[in-house]
């Protein structure tokens, strides 16, 4: 009995194990992922740890001090340290990726099922829509948006997230328009079920995987992105850090020749964390579905 | 059995619109089904055969209103389906319901046995939570499936073991009417005897009305108290199975018969090998669909439609030749 019972879970987790597998196999998506959980670890433990401040002016040894013992990567122009700025901005880089894609998925998963079950003109009015969406120049109505909303943590996460769903609802859609032709779904049909179960018990979970793997790119997107912006000085505001807005100094050329440690590492931080995101999307998407391309 | 009928279909169309054009009369349709006209009396099984791509599948699935149809009637204990709104046709399914051809696609890979089978009860919250259940479990014991197996997934079973589950599922909700879209075909012969045989106990002890689909003569003469048979979207011949093995009328039925191989090594098999191919349904013949491939053809098949006669016995037959 205990044999059995122990070779039941064994199938039932069968999909689970060769997908954990294939993962494990992909080298650089393992390696991603542990430093994208080592960067959410530090930015969560390190300030309380070491009681990090980025906001009080340590003006005691100047502006603008080089890294030290206890300002190890120096102070800002307002004194400010910057390693505190560095974990600080990183807190609310991974928050606006996260959330972002969070909100875009949000909207555009729902769209995408009901234009995907539903076809006819629920169809055409939401994938139209995605495609105006879609033809506009991203960053200058992104600047726009934020410019009228005003530059803050909430608009920037709103005005990305909002952009952003086109790309799910489109994935979505396609995915639907596969699975709703399947006998299951028309089997579902035939005992009755109503429409809004069909898509949830029936359609979702069968068209849901790719979605998974969009996440990751897009909160990679999104991170760049607000970072981009931030440097335009139209993202997060100082005195609040993002890694964007601590290249924010680096548009002058003294900082940039001479003040190496003001803007190399949030250039440091943001690349790595773009890359293991991306190379863990890429292993995910090998492990879900070694066929799929996209 | 009674005398008034089950499920009656008078003058069913459906048509699907091959290429979509602006114009309207630009659109060309294909005559999937085309003025079928079809009585099944309560607890008999109507088999219904043809060659693929004739409509079998769906005028199955038009009669239970999963495609919609473009013109006719179908009434379901005298009750005309076409009239009915979405939602008291959603409740109608309780009493009609659908085994499906490929077993491996037809059952949801992310939910196990139970919910599968379940389903139907849950979407119309049949009884208890507990009622439910042993339901479930005693519907598994009736199609041979232990309830040990309730939390597996369906990519765990075989072919045949998943048909039963189907089955399972179509009848858990002691419905009066299932439409078997070719059930056994996906199954290897050994399972199949043992799926047919299932269903005609099913049959026996539900009091079943089955419209069976299938390609497969000797199938449907195993199952079928009457045969219907189809040819490009229209029925050219219905009567009883007896009288169909034993005195086929429409040439079709007749070239159908003599191409069952025989098991019998001395006896030679002589099928009237039909010439041709099955007409394209875009551009159906004029006339008897079936003149091209006819034999017995004359210049009034191929300009008038045969319409179902009554040969007596209820032995209806569409053929000039019978006049």
């Amino acid at each position: 009995m205990g044999n059995e019972s122990k070779n039941k879970k064994n199938k039932k987790n069968s999909y689970m194990h060769d997908v954990l597998e294939r993962f494990m196999s992909h080298k650089l998506a393992v390696i991603g992922l542990g430093l994208i959980i080592l960067l959410i670890i530090l930015v969560i433990v390190l300030p309380p740890l070491l009681k990090l401040d980025p906001y009080t002016s340590f003006s005691k040894g100047g502006f603008n001090q080089k890294p030290s013992a206890e300002h190890w990567l120096g102070t800002d122009r307002t004194g400010r340290d910057i390693f505190a700025r560095l974990v600080y901005g990183g807190r609310i880089s991974l928050v606006v990726g996260i959330l972002s894609t969070i909100v875009s998925m949000l909207i555009g998963v729902p769209l995408g099922l009901l234009a995907g079950y539903y076809r006819g003109w629920v169809e055409t009015i939401i994938m139209r829509l995605a495609d105006v969406f879609m033809s506009f120049p991203s960053m200058m109505l992104i600047l726009v948006l934020v410019a009228v909303m005003g530059p803050s943590v909430v608009s920037i996460t709103v005005v990305l997230g909002v952009l952003g769903w086109t790309q799910f609802a489109r994935l979505i859609h396609s995915r639907v328009l596969s699975v709703r032709e399947k006998e299951y779904v028309e089997s579902a049909k035939a005992i009755g079920t109503k429409n809004w179960k069909i898509i949830t018990k029936y359609i979702l979970p069968n068209s849901f995987a790719p979605c998974l793997i969009t996440m990751t790119f897009r909160t990679a997107s999104s991170i760049l992105m607000e970072a981009s912006l931030s440097f335009l000085g139209m993202g997060v505001q100082p005195p609040t850090a993002s890694w964007g807005n601590l290249m924010y100094d680096a548009q002058s050329i003294v900082v940039l020749s001479k003040q190496p440690w003001t803007w190399v590492p949030p250039g440091l931080c943001l690349v790595i964390t773009v890359l293991s995101i991306n190379f863990f999307g890429d292993g995910l998407r090998d492990a879900l579905d070694p066929k799929m391309k996209i | 059995m009674s005398e008034t009928p089950l499920v009656e279909v008078k003058n069913l169309k459906k048509y699907f619109v091959a290429s979509k054009s602006i114009l309207k009369s630009k659109r060309t349709y294909v005559s999937a089904v085309n003025g079928v006209s079809l009585q099944i009396k309560k607890g008999e099984t109507l088999g219904l055969v043809g060659e693929s791509g004739c409509g079998k599948s769906t005028l199955g699935r038009t009669i239970l209103r999963l495609t919609p149809s473009t013109s006719g009637e179908i009434y379901f204990d005298g009750q005309d389906i076409n009239k009915l709104s979405n939602e008291q046709m959603r409740l109608m399914r309780q009493k009609m319901q659908m085994i499906f051809q490929d077993p491996y696609s037809c059952l949801n890979p992310r939910m196990n046995i139970l919910e599968l089978v379940r389903a139907p009860l849950d979407v119309f919250q049949v009884g208890t939570p507990a009622e439910r259940l042993d339901k479930v479990k005693e519907m598994l014991e009736i199609v041979g499936m232990g309830e040990q197996h309730m939390m597996r997934y369906p990519h765990e079973f075989s072919g045949g073991q998943r048909q039963r589950v189907g089955i399972a599922r179509a009848l858990i909700s002691n419905p009066e009417f299932v439409v078997c879209d070719e059930p056994v075909s996906a199954l290897d012969v050994s399972v199949r005897a043992s799926v047919l045989n299932l269903m005609n106990q099913l049959q026996e002890r539900f009091g079943l009305t089955y419209l069976f689909i299938s390609h497969d003569l000797s199938v449907v003469k195993h199952i079928s108290d009457r045969v219907a048979v189809m040819y490009l979207g229209g029925i050219v011949e219905i009567t009883s199975k007896d009288e169909l093995y034993k005195n086929p009328l429409h040439p079709y039925t007749k070239a159908l018969l003599s191409a069952i191989p025989l098991p019998d090594p001395e006896k030679k098999a002589a099928p009237k090998i039909l010439e041709g191919d099955l007409p394209s349904p875009y551009n159906p013949p004029a006339g008897c669909r079936f003149h091209t491939r006819c034999e017995h053809c004359t210049a009034r098949c191929k300009e008038e439609a045969p319409v179902l006669k009554d040969m007596g016995g209820g032995h209806q037959v569409a053929c000039h030749l019978y006049d």
